[in-house]
């Protein structure tokens, strides 16, 4: 495995709310949880995904492009999860989940 | 967006009696009902909202901080108040520490953009930690209302 491995993925948010807590506290903790940086840019403001302050600051409705970038092992599965959650779908590429909704 | 522009000052709690999430979120309706935001019979409503949405996940965000919130059709635009416990609230906050700062946003179902703007105008002044410390140590409706503007004027310069 390559430690110094970084993928980086331009993701748009599909989220009618766009991305608001209830999915940034899920991307927050896959970032977490996982040993290497991730980040996530729009435009010039550069999100540390392992904090929600950052997180909340990146103000992205419907339709923002962000860019998720991570490194390490397995990176890539990480920004894939990433952009499962900005879509809305569960991390992990299962079913939906119940319809239960937080904002 | 201004903070000065979704907070009611009127609003503010410098410190609250409540001891408990539950009892911290009731009082802080209970101000912007008082300030005239929140009509009286949607009260019970919105306590019992934010509550709900608390139950799917903490708003405690670490740094000492909740942002509990929920939308409701009641409100035509972004409301908000701003609430100080010196002895902090257990929040079930994601860092497990006390909340000693808190600011509830109620917003109109129909303008996520709106909720959204407001919790990055607030998150982006709560990364500087002499906001925290000077809005920590505020002991009067006045003094948090002063800090506000501040931020905002400096925000703006």
């Amino acid at each position: 495995m390559n430690n110094s491995l970084v993928f980086r993925r331009e993701i748009e948010v599909l989220l009618k709310d766009g991305l608001h807590m209830s999915p940034l506290s899920q991307i927050n903790r896959l970032a977490c949880a996982f040993s290497g940086p991730v980040s996530i840019a729009r435009d010039e403001f550069i999100a540390d995904a392992k904090s929600m302050l950052d997180l909340l600051q990146l103000n992205a409705v419907k339709g923002t492009m962000l860019v998720v970038e991570a490194s390490g092992e397995q990176a890539q599965e990480l920004v894939e999860g990433v952009a499962r959650l900005m879509s809305g779908a569960p991390a992990d590429g299962g079913p939906p989940g119940p319809s239960q909704h937080a904002d | 967006m201004k903070l000065s522009d979704f907070i009611v000052a009127d609003a503010v709690i410098p410190e609250l009696k409540a001891g408990t999430k539950e009892e911290a979120i009731r009082e802080m309706v209970g101000s912007l009902c008082r300030a005239g935001q929140i009509a009286a019979e949607h009260e019970q409503t919105i306590v019992s909202a934010i509550m709900k949405r608390e139950e799917l996940g903490s708003t405690g965000i670490g740094r000492g901080v909740a942002v509990p919130h929920t939308k409701h059709s009641s409100v035509g635009s972004l409301i908000a108040t701003v609430a100080l416990s010196s002895s902090g609230l257990d929040f079930a906050s994601l860092d497990g520490e006390n909340v000693y700062i808190l600011f509830l946003l109620v917003s109109p179902p129909d303008r996520p953009g709106d909720h959204l703007r407001g919790l990055e105008t607030i998150t982006r002044h709560l990364k500087s930690d002499d906001f925290c410390r000077f809005l920590r140590q505020s002991r009067t409706r006045e003094a948090i209302v002063d800090l506000l503007k501040e931020v905002d004027d400096q925000a703006g310069s």
